[in-house]
């Protein structure tokens, strides 16, 4: 698994001044990087399937499925089968009337037997399976639960008596508790499993009825281990028949059913459903992520390698397609294309009021900067693949990003973004710089169009939509073959650079004013008291922006900027103060309100901004500090596990650990489903919750991403909880392909290993 | 497939295998043509449906991030959700909310991307919205994209063309209204078709130059240096530099009431009010009708997809023609799955039926009067396919349609006899043919009688294939029906004999019956070949003098060996003076008795008790696949192989398999109102064109039926089983090794 890899650690290597190269040169020939070896895996996503509000009514009882991938959900009222369904387009639940004769049949359970379905009904146990041979009259009244035993004998309960059976018909009947709620049978035993509330007894042909478990709260049981095992579910847990020890801490020990599928125990509970990992760990189910309601009633194993859980708002079928981290990325290219383009920008939140098809697509007050990351990901993945549509794709968001500055009527000064025929014009009131700052949302103003009168553009642009742009352009003039497109973005960033520059490190909007955000000037920044994140912040990224700029124009004002912020405010103290330092300050309202907690779209400014410091750093000397305050940095950034950070990081130090193993855990786990169903997992009992602290991280260990609220590189990866409708759909642009393409582009994701991957998943 | 896609060709390997290589039992020195199984191009529809009766659709295209869009009376619209088999549904498009307020009047690409006219500018939310060129037509209806960001447009008489980097122009056509307006990319110009006349803009100079007068154009499109001009009764040719129309008006077309043409990848595709034809490099036409392929047959509007895909605009919705590249075993794999998931019955190979517009959910499994046969036709093709895969999941699909067969010996009371049918109690009514359905013992279960020769044959193909491929208890599970069942005929005089202790109307082998038809009656033939067959079979298998000696009392001392060897040619109608049975027999050619004699080959030739009778029988069976022919049949072509001829149309079977559409769901089809075909005078094998028509286009049919049957279908109400129609001769094929394995599947 171990590659050498040599000469692409950097974005640059053959332009960089002469003792760069020689520092560069050093590196590349001690870097052995780890790569990760891009070959299928197993990769889950849901195919929900509503119940109709009327048949929410019909109390759903069971599901089961057999060989010829027949689905069927039993109500008390009838069969029910699942109708249609892929993983943006749920399904529903429809009559299952493809055997006439079933529609008369009362049919009270079903059970799997031989991988196919045997019914009870009144008066019988029958199938449509063995050409319809199977039919046993079983003699009872008001028969509950049917369960098969070896060679075609069956056993059926009434909640008084036991009929076991033949296919002649009944060869015993005997009396038995009330209240039992399940039957399982032990083929290595050949005994049958009776399951109560209160107890466990197990029923072997011909002999007496035998207590093995007295308890309480028991509500089900499976057979695990190739069935030697037996595994008890109860109100409060789990435990395996014969140790006893309650097993308390899981996702939620109210456990409804349990089931063993494909060699792993699935769980379902009155909140979601778990699986049982190898390593003791759960995966959890829970959330229209994966169900359509959270109270679990039945389990089945599905038709290729799905599990389905019946709950109580319909069907969760959870589905594993094997597919390689491309195949992943090109089902996000796909959606972020179809979904998330809105005039060549990545819109990053596409509203989804009437479902998948249609998709609304609003301006985003950080259009700049997610757009940036896409462009700059399908950059990487144009040099990785030679892909056309990729280049065009970026192409299009750089036309995007250089309309940002063309709208505006101000040289140097670029929009936050623009929208056709939009009419409102707000001003900037007084005190808006309050309201922004508390609401988190920039001060809405929107103007005419420098180009076109019927289009509004969006002003207040702020440092973090600068750090978008300064990521795209350099990009570009790295990557980019084609002279006249670097030549534009050589522009924009000239531009951009040198008003800011000439604004004395501020960008000054078209009221004259500063902008509440852009604002890197010693006065602003060395405002702040000294372990207030915004002083270091805003010092890592001016430095980067102006050596950036320098290095691409050669204009000595900026490289000059750049020492006097150094040398005579301290910004390369500011940047270099170790993260550790970094807390809250009472010293004024503002630094107050900054610094509650840990801000995590600071880190992506960080880390963006990172290229420009790091490889574009005027001397080695100053290299060496820079590499060292990103990997103090990113230490305290290791357990977020976030893969664009650890590829960041190891391009800009070109570090041989850079948590690889973490960041491929990320891209894998990061969901499928990229909608905002409502996440819950604070309540889990197999989690341990840390006391409150300045980075808001939630537990000791960070869950995995398919299982909490969807995370975006500017939010915090360890909430836990989050509020959602699936009404939303975050684009994939900026948050999966920008750090996967720079893991191909780096060399430490290979290509795909194998094309057998097998998908089923529609897009 | 229907293409001049791909560039892909079929190469069929006449080197062939070498007879080592040839399956078991396969003794034959020569070898074999094999097809090999490379990917092509297969095409199935996805149908959008739109939500209101009103609502007027007018285009529809995709761009390059693969949206899919169409213009509408109520604005811009899009696709939602919308599979294979499940049609979706068309939506308004919300997703730039500008764009909802705006009256877009039409909508084109340029540069793969959506461009719209509106009535105050052309405009797109490509190039970051950039493109905004005002216009002065407010009732600017159609517009074509020029060279450089330039556009023509024009609101019926007048014209205006704007630009992003040239100078304006505004003009009219002097007396005509624009249907039509397209950009010739070799020259530059633009062509504005009216009603009545072509007309060329220069937008070099700013001028308009009419170069051809006709009337009633309805859609026109570039192609080399002509201009395909359509009307509602055909099309033609214009010369684009002369203006002179070329050779005469083409009317031999699938349909000639044309709405719309379009040039794709240099073939033009033609919507009519008879769905849609693409016109091929031989001058033939695929022709794509019915709900198989679109929401409606009026066809109004045609684009190609970003993806390959071809979107055709109709009345009701919008159909998208799919290609995906898959092999013949890809194609198996689904069908596989068709059959298990929606055409098994109690093990049968069954119908699914009484569905609503080919919604399955709505349908329900039929009982047939041949689930023997299509049952034993399924469970062939499943032997075979474990016999070449080993597949368990081949072997437990047999197993469970065995238990089905065994069930129709041991459902009923009388020895030997199997049922036609079996289902639970309680629905005679309901059923096919109520007054054929007996009680069985079991209050439960009814049982079907009058079992027929088709289902016997079925048995004993099924049977023999059986015991001749399985290694395990199937072997002798086969074994015992097959000398149950032939052992009730020979004991039974060669008859059928129902419940009532009656022959079945069409279970009767006995030369009274068999020889009291005239020779040139197909049933003396087929009854006397079926039953050599049988009894070889029968022999093959057990061991059992008595079978042996009924079929060399058959041949030798009633003529079954001339029977079964009296040439296709020569079956015709039965003479004015013969009795009223045969007459009725043999009014016309009957596929059915095609089918029973193909599956019936299979014991004819291969268990044959000597070389002589197998020479003379392999003579017979490649003199009644030299008739069959011109149907294309790929069952019969691949059965025909059994006897080691290499020339039994591999190609055409091939071409049968590849053809066979993916949607077996019965749409209704018509093909009789084509011009584009050579029909034929009435004859008695029923052939109604000069050529077949590649399945397909065709209703959906199973081997007993005619290939040249022109129109058909169901409404949409049945699903038929693959499990008989495709995988029985595929499967078989592989198993003959006339078809290869997959080679560099996707």
């Amino acid at each position: 698994m171990k590659y050498g890899i040599l000469g692409i650690l950097f974005l640059c290597i053959g332009s960089c001044s002469k003792h760069k190269v020689k520092a560069l040169a050093t590196t590349a020939d001690t870097s052995i990087r780890s790569v990760y070896i891009d070959t299928a895996y197993a990769q889950e996503y849901a195919v929900k399937y509503y119940l109709a509000e009327n048949q929410k009514t019909y109390g759903v009882r069971d599901i089961i499925s057999n060989r010829n991938g027949n689905i069927q959900i039993l109500t008390n009222k009838g069969l029910l089968v699942p109708q249609n369904g892929q993983l943006f387009y749920s399904g529903t639940l429809t009559p299952d009337i493809s055997y006439s004769p079933m529609a008369n049949k009362n049919i009270k359970a079903f059970t799997n037997y031989g991988d196919h379905i045997v019914y009870l009904d009144d008066t019988q146990v029958f199938s449509n399976a063995w050409a319809g041979k199977l039919q046993i009259e079983h003699g009872l009244k008001n028969p509950k639960l049917l369960v098969g035993g070896k060679d075609f004998h069956f056993l059926v309960y009434n909640g008084e008596q036991l009929s076991y059976l033949n296919q002649e018909g009944p060869l015993l009947k005997l009396a038995a508790e009330k209240g039992i709620s399940q039957m399982l049978y032990q083929e290595k035993e050949n005994r049958f499993i009776l399951v109560s509330p209160n107890k466990i007894t197990t029923f072997v042909p011909g002999k007496p009825l035998k207590e093995i478990y007295v308890g309480t709260g028991i509500s089900c049981a499976a057979l695990t281990n190739e069935g030697t095992k037996i595994v008890v579910g109860t109100s409060k847990g789990y435990f395996y028949l014969g140790v006893n020890k309650l097993i308390e801490n899981v996702p939620w020990p109210e456990i409804t059913t349990i089931s063993e599928i494909n060699g792993s125990l699935w769980f379902g509970t009155s909140w979601g459903a778990f699986k049982l990992l190898e390593n003791g760990n759960y995966s959890y189910y829970s959330g229209e992520r994966w169900l359509p309601g959270n109270n679990v009633v039945g389990m089945a194993k599905g038709p290729e390698r799905s599990v389905l859980i019946l709950t109580n708002n319909g069907v969760g079928s959870i589905q594993t397609d094997l597919m390689t981290l491309e195949d992943k990325a090109m089902f996000y290219e796909k959606q972020v294309r179809e979904k998330n383009i809105r005039y060549g920008f990545n819109c990053s939140v596409s509203k989804l009021p009437h479902g998948y098809a249609s998709a609304v697509m609003k301006d985003q007050p950080s259009d700049n900067l997610w757009t940036a990351m896409y462009l700059v990901s399908q950059l990487y993945r144009y040099k990785v693949t030679g892909s056309e549509e990729a280049k065009q794709n970026a192409y299009e968001s750089f036309e995007a990003m250089e309309r940002l500055h063309h709208i505006t009527p101000i040289k140097g000064l670029f929009a936050r973004s623009y929208e056709r025929d939009y009419i409102v014009i707000n001003e900037k009131k007084p005190g808006w710089q309050k309201k922004e700052l508390l609401s988190g949302s920039p001060a809405s103003q929107w103007l005419p169009g420098n180009d076109h009168s019927n289009w509004t553009w969006r002003s207040t642009v702020s440092s973090d939509q600068t750090v978008g742009q300064f990521f795209a352009l350099t990009a570009i003039l790295e990557l980019v073959e084609d002279q006249a497109w670097k030549d534009r973005a050589l522009e924009c960033l000239d531009n951009l650079m040198g008003y800011i520059i000439d604004n004395d490190y501020y960008i000054i909007d078209v009221d004259g004013e500063p902008t509440l955000w852009g604002k890197w000037n010693p006065s602003y920044v060395n405002g702040f008291p000294k372990n207030v994140g915004d002083r270091r912040l805003y010092s890592s990224n001016i430095i980067g922006f102006l050596q950036t700029a320098y290095k691409f124009t050669g204009k000595e004002k900026y490289k000059t900027g750049a020492y006097q912020l150094i040398k005579e405010h301290g910004y390369l103290e500011n940047l270099m103060r170790p993260i550790s330092q970094i807390g809250h300050s009472d010293d004024d309202a503002l630094s107050s309100s900054l610094s509650h907690e840990w801000n995590h779209s600071d880190d992506e400014m960080y880390f963006l901004a990172y290229f420009g410091l790091s490889n574009y750093a005027f001397t080695p000397e100053l290299q060496e500090d820079y590499k060292k305050s990103i990997r103090d940095h990113w230490q305290a950034e290791r357990p977020e596990k976030n893969a664009l950070w650890n590829f960041i990081y190891t391009a800009t130090t070109s570090s041989e650990d850079f948590d690889l193993d973490n960041s491929i855990w990320f891209l894998k786990n990061y969901p499928m489903d990229l909608r905002n169903w409502k996440m819950e997992n604070s309540h889990r009992k197999d989690i341990t919750l840390l006391s409150n602290n300045f980075r808001l991280q939630s537990t000791d260990e960070l869950l995995p991403l398919t299982e909490t609220p969807l995370y975006r590189h500017n939010g915090n990866i360890f909430d836990l909880d989050r509020d959602g409708n699936g009404q939303q759909l975050i684009s994939a642009g900026d948050t999966w392909l920008l750090p996967y393409w720079m893991g191909r582009y780096l060399g430490i994701i290979s290509a795909p290993q194998n094309k057998n991957g097998d998908l089923n998943i529609k897009y | 497939m229907r293409k001049s896609f791909g560039n892909l060709l079929w190469i069929i390997f006449l080197a062939g295998i070498s007879c080592s290589e040839a399956p078991k039992g396969e003794t034959a020195k020569i070898s074999l043509p094999v097809y090999k199984d490379v990917p092509y191009l297969q095409d199935y529809s996805i149908k959008y449906d739109k939500q209101k009766d009103d609502l007027l659709l007018f285009e529809a295209f995709m761009d390059r991030n693969k949206v899919i869009q169409a213009s509408s009376s109520d604005g811009i619209l899009r696709t939602h959700d919308g599979q294979f088999l499940y049609p979706g549904t068309l939506l308004q498009d919300k997703t730039y909310r500008p764009m909802t307020d705006k009256n877009i009047a039409a909508m084109t690409t340029y540069q793969d991307q959506f461009v719209y006219l509106d009535d105050k500018a052309v405009l797109s939310n490509a190039w970051a919205g950039n493109l905004y060129l005002k216009h002065n037509l407010p009732k600017a209806n159609k517009f074509a994209a020029g060279k450089d960001f330039d556009f023509l447009i024009s609101e019926g008489q007048s014209l205006q063309y704007v630009s992003k980097n040239n100078s304006g122009w505004q003009g009219a056509l002097s007396k005509d209204k624009a249907v039509a307006i397209k950009f010739d990319q070799k020259t530059n110009s633009f062509w504005i078709l009216g009603e009545k006349s072509v007309t060329t803009f220069n937008p070099k100079d700013k001028t308009l130059k009419m170069i051809h007068e006709g009337r009633n154009f309805t859609s026109f499109a570039l192609l080399d240096n002509k201009l395909i001009v359509t009307t509602l009764d055909g099309y033609f040719e214009i010369d684009a530099t002369s203006g002179k129309q070329i050779g005469d008006k083409k009317i031999q077309l699938p349909w000639t009431e044309i709405n719309y043409v379009e040039e794709i990848d240099g073939h033009l595709w033609f919507g009519s009010t008879k769905g849609a034809f693409m016109l091929k490099n031989d001058g033939k036409f695929n022709y794509y009708y019915g709900k198989r392929w679109l929401p409606d047959n009026n066809v109004k509007h045609i684009s190609k997809g970003t993806d390959g895909s071809i979107l055709m605009v109709t009345d009701k919705g919008l159909g998208q023609i799919v290609f995906e590249k898959m092999t013949l075993f890809d194609k198996a794999q689904y069908y596989e799955k068709q059959v298990r998931d929606r055409h098994i019955r109690l093990g049968f190979n069954a119908t699914l039926v009484d569905m609503d517009n080919g919604n399955f959910d709505t349908g329900r499994l039929s009982d047939s009067d041949n689930d023997g046969l299509w049952t034993t036709m399924y469970l062939a093709g499943q032997v075979f396919r474990y016999a070449v895969t080993q597949s368990e999941e081949a072997l437990q699909n047999c197993r469970e349609s065995m238990d089905a067969m065994e069930r129709l010996f041991s459902i009923n009371p009388v020895p030997g006899f199997p049922s036609r049918s079996f289902e639970r109690s309680g629905y005679i009514e309901r059923l096919g043919d109520p007054e054929r359905w007996q009680h069985t013992d079991d209050p439960e279960w009814d049982w079907k009688s009058t079992t027929s020769s088709d289902e016997a044959i079925g048995h004993i193909f099924a049977y023999g294939a059986m015991a001749e491929l399985m290694d395990n208890d199937l072997k002798d599970r086969a074994i015992v029906l097959i000398d149950t069942l032939m052992g009730h005929i020979v004991q039974n005089d060669m008859y059928l004999v129902d419940f009532d202790g009656k022959p079945t109307t069409w279970g009767r082998w006995n030369p009274e019956y068999v020889n009291a038809r005239p020779k040139m009656v197909g049933d003396r033939k087929i009854n006397a070949s079926n039953i050599i067959g049988m009894l070889q079979t029968a022999y093959h298998f057990t061991g059992k003098e008595k079978y042996k000696k009924k079929a060399f009392d058959l041949m030798e001392n009633h003529g079954y060996l001339d029977n079964l060897m009296w040439p296709m040619k020569d079956v015709a109608m039965a003479p004015d003076d013969a009795d009223d049975w045969s007459k009725m027999l043999s009014e016309s050619w009957n596929h059915s008795d095609d089918e029973m004699y193909f599956v019936g080959y299979w014991g004819l030739y291969r268990y044959a008790f000597n070389d002589t009778l197998k020479t003379k029988f392999k003579e017979a069976i490649i003199d009644h696949w030299e008739i069959e022919r011109p149907e294309k049949e790929g069952a019969w072509n691949i059965m025909t192989a059994l006897t080691g001829t290499r020339d039994f149309d591999l190609e055409e079977a091939a071409w049968y398999l590849r053809e066979h559409p993916m949607d077996m769901v019965t749409w209704e089809v018509l093909n009789s109102h084509r011009k584009d075909i050579a029909f034929i005078a009435p004859n008695f094998r029923e052939q109604t064109t000069k050529e077949v028509l590649p399945p397909d286009e065709r209703r959906i049919q199973r081997h007993n039926a005619n290939m040249f049957t022109l129109d058909g279908g169901r409404n949409g109400t049945e699903e038929y089983s693959a499990g008989d129609i495709w995988l029985l001769p595929y499967w078989m094929g592989r198993y003959l090794g006339v078809i290869s394995e997959p080679m560099g599947s996707e």
